[in-house]
């Protein structure tokens, strides 16, 4: 037995932060103690694939923001060419602040055009930029921008992005616009936007402003993502701009214009692949406040006590709501199309059970707690969750404020003085589900996670047959969680009385591990309950997950590995921004009826 | 020179020190190590770019850790502080926090100025650091740095004093308790003598900081260009199969 080279601490003294208990999370919110839904629930991987868009999406807190803040859009060049191929550039004035959407269109075949971040020309490149343009940053970019990943941006640039024309619906668009009609809304339903973005960059890259730049200087973009999400809006905006100018120089005398209802209808694609998935596991900080914001408004409403007759019969009618809108989605994959006709049948039986007296009294008395075991119990998780977005529409008093809150400081602490025993004991409390996993299983250890040379792109190998395994991503929180328990116990069966800094002089490879668990003891739902490395991982899980964040609608998987969505369907446009309209009537959108 | 952002830099940093070989925990503290020296007018940067030779010929070190009288010796068999060193610097955190203060001697230790963010590090915890080492370019001359803090910032104060004669190659550091009797006071740490230099003032040292780091950093293309090549060495050939089996059919 080796002696430790450190004297004991008191266990008062190595405290860090709070610890939760895992079971049951409770915070005082507003003078009142709230119990959240315990980890194991919330952040249980198979959940995670099962949620949906909510009030507190990126999106919606962004369209909230513009009307509310009155943000102002107005076009500075639209120098295109009889086939849209040409620049624009929109001024955003929004208080003090003002910013310039700048997108550059260029012709492309069309065996150029796919939707891998591989790619490398496109047909519409853009930037966002803050402040005023001059002629040489303009320059500038129209150098830089259709480069993308190649280029190098300026420091007042905050967003770099891309998009192709969906081969589905643009030149159908086009034609239909020039002929003198609407575009076919049946058509719509199936691929609800006309451009499709590949990938959409912000935070520091390629020489852009760093996320604390913007966080801290730029007001109208202070919430994550915020200005990613507002150049895909201004990407739909151009998108209706550019059909109707093609569409206008191809018959000048018939053509006609979108109207806005479905002009309203019209998002934005996106095209997402593993890409997202490393960053819900690099971001344990960011994505535990995320789902505690969340989990917050649930636990609020919960506690409410007036579900009474207006409220239930609101409710119903946004589950109405749901229906047409599934009814409405088409995607390609078998197991989604399952999915959605198991949510549409649970939204009807809901919409009957609620109809009854009977159940609605037990509600009005029992409150939505009720109704939330109710789901659960009858109709599954992925009904609970659809159903638990829906109750935040009836309390935007309570949800929307926690949108100020989706921005945290990423520090991962580390207490080095803590016993070696309280360590052990915070991974066996809060990893149990990662010590649960036998890794000597095959399958359990089955899959790594590396960055391909091309464009660093993330991607998914088979140790048994894939080469690169020696330089996988650190990924592997559960196997990492194994890993330094296994070793804590080896090191407190020679010395049982060593700190956490004993054993990490010992194991300075253990320095991330240790870090990590330490800091998320104290928040709840950091880490992602799942093995990244089992053979039966689903990734469209993690994806889902994020794409939620970000407000997505129409989740479309084409393979377990990436997935079609549509952004902003049904959002205001920019004409509404300056009505007295309600900026959230556009949750799960429904096509128009002309 | 190129003009890159904080966060792009700090990816770069990390994928680089990640194909030395590192864990994850010690090639993000390494990035984070140059990082804030760039940012704290300390020429992290600088000091990288020097080290980067011995740094790709002394992988993975790990120093000779002797404890004696609350004070500890460190041998670095002449490794960089970039790497190695953190939870030897956290050894030395715990036992100021046991008995009010403690000391460490680093010996053939290379470019010891990596030291000073993990002591900014504990110094957030509201303890005093202090360290002094003489100058590779003249050893008759101490270079002394004092931190003290909590989380809401950092105070830094750097001074040169001169020597009459050549100073042990070696880097002294104490770490303190604010209740214990560590003096934060400025003068002579070692009886040098003469003071050189003032290096930097708390209010000055702040401005710079907060000025880089609002904007971009400065770094010299040959370095960026070295450093995306050794990040390059973690990336994984593509292959037919590799493609497929990561997205778009």
């Amino acid at each position: 037995m080796t002696t430790s080279i450190t004297d004991q601490l008191t266990h008062a003294d190595a405290a860090i932060g709070v610890v939760f208990d895992p079971r049951v999370s409770t915070v005082i919110d507003d003078g009142a103690a709230l119990t959240l839904r315990p980890a194991a629930v919330v952040m249980d991987l198979d959940r995670l694939g099962m949620m949906q868009p909510s009030r507190l999406s990126f999106m919606r807190t962004l369209v909230r923001r513009m009307v509310q803040e009155a943000w102002r859009i107005t076009e500075e060049r639209f120098a295109l060419d009889d086939h849209g191929y040409g620049e624009a550039i929109y001024c955003l004035e929004a208080g003090s602040e003002s910013y310039r959407f700048v997108v550059f269109s260029s012709p492309l075949e069309n065996a150029h055009r796919n939707d891998r971040v591989i790619s490398n020309q496109w047909d519409l490149t853009m930037a966002l930029v803050r402040g005023n343009l001059s002629d040489a940053q303009l320059d500038q970019l129209r150098l830089n921008v259709p480069l993308q990943e190649a280029g190098r941006m300026e420091e007042n640039v905050l967003v770099l992005s891309r998009a192709n024309r969906s081969a589905r619906s643009f030149a159908e668009v086009v034609a239909r616009l020039a002929a003198g009609q609407q575009p076919d809304v049946e058509r719509l339903k199936i691929a609800g936007y006309l451009c499709r973005t590949t990938a959409v960059y912000g935070s520091g890259k390629f020489g852009m402003a760093g996320w604390h730049v913007v966080k801290t200087s730029c007001r109208s973009f202070r919430t994550p993502f915020s200005g990613e999400m507002f150049t895909c809006y201004m990407l739909r905006h151009f998108s209706c701009r550019q059909v109707e100018h093609i569409a206008r120089q191809r018959s000048p005398s018939s053509a006609v214009t979108l109207a806005p209802e479905i002009e309203r209808y019209i998002g934005i694609g996106n095209a997402t692949g593993l890409g997202m998935a490393p960053f819900l596991i690099k971001h344990p900080v960011l994505i535990s406040h995320w789902m505690t914001q969340r989990e917050i408004a649930l636990a609020r409403i919960m506690s409410q006590t007036d579900c009474d007759a207006p409220k239930l019969c609101a409710l119903q009618s946004m589950l109405g709501q749901v229906v047409q809108h599934l009814q409405e989605t088409t995607v390609a994959a078998d197991y989604q199309t399952s999915r959605n006709q198991i949510l549409i049948a649970a939204c009807l039986a809901l919409i009957a059970k609620v109809a009854q007296p009977a159940f609605s009294d037990t509600l009005k008395r029992g409150g939505w707690q009720g109704l939330q075991t109710f789901v659960e119990d009858h109709y599954g998780p992925a009904a609970e969750e659809l159903v638990q977005v829906l109750l935040f529409e009836l309390y935007p008093h309570l949800v929307d404020p926690l949108e100020e809150s989706m921005a945290a400081d990423e520090t991962l602490d580390l207490d080095s003085g803590m016993t070696l025993v309280e360590l052990l004991v915070l991974l066996e409390t809060h990893y149990d589900w990662a010590l649960n996993i036998d890794f000597n299983d095959p399958n359990h250890h089955a899959l790594f996670w590396y960055r391909s040379e091309e464009k660093m792109e993330p991607r998914l190998g088979d140790r048994a047959c894939d080469a690169g395994a020696e330089r996988e991503l650190p990924l592997l929180i559960a196997l990492g969680a194994r890993q330094c328990f296994d070793a804590i116990q080896k090191s407190l069966a020679e010395n049982p009385e060593s700190l956490v800094v004993d054993f990490l002089i010992g194991h300075p490879d253990q320095l991330a591990t240790v870090r990590r668990v330490q800091t998320l003891c104290g928040l709840p739902y950091g880490d992602i309950r799942g093995n990244l490395s089992d053979r039966n991982l689903e990734p469209m899980h993690l994806l889902r997950a994020k794409l939620s964040f970000f407000g997505v609608g129409k989740f479309d998987p084409k393979s377990r590995l990436w997935v079609r969505n549509t952004m902003f369907q049904g959002a205001p446009i920019i004409e509404d921004l300056s009505q007295d309209i309600n900026p959230d009537h556009w949750y799960f959108p429904t096509a128009p009826v002309l | 020179m190129l003009r890159v952002s904080y966060g792009e830099l700090l990816a770069q940093l990390k994928q680089s020190f990640e194909a030395f070989g590192y864990s994850l925990g010690e090639y993000e503290s390494a990035a984070t190590c140059v990082l804030s020296l760039e940012l704290w007018g300390f020429g992290g940067l600088a000091l990288l770019e020097a080290a980067l030779p011995s740094l790709e010929l002394h992988k993975q070190w790990a120093p000779g850790v002797t404890y004696e009288s609350n004070a500890l010796m460190l041998d670095c068999y002449q490794g960089s502080a970039l790497f190695g060193l953190i939870p030897s610097l956290e050894l030395i955190y715990v036992k100021a926090r046991q008995h009010g203060a403690s000391r460490a001697t680093l010996l053939n230790c290379t470019e010891p100025e990596f030291v000073l963010p993990l002591l900014m590090q504990v110094c957030q915890r509201g303890y005093y650091a202090s360290i002094h080492w003489p100058s590779t370019e003249d050893p008759t001359q101490l270079r002394w740095v004092l931190l003290e803090g909590d989380v809401s910032g950092i105070r830094v104060d750097s001074k040169i004093w001169q020597a009459n004669a050549p100073l042990q190659a070696s880097v002294s550091i104490e770490v303190a308790r604010p209740d214990s009797a560590f003096s934060s006071d400025h003068s002579d740490p070692e009886g040098q003598g003469l003071l050189l230099q003032d290096h930097w003032g708390n209010a000055a040292l702040q401005a710079l900081f907060e000025e880089r780091y609002m904007s971009s950093v400065t770094i010299d293309p040959w370095l960026w260009s070295r450093l995306q090549d050794l990040g390059r060495q973690v990336l994984v050939p593509s292959t037919e199969a590799s493609r497929s089996g990561a997205g778009a059919d």
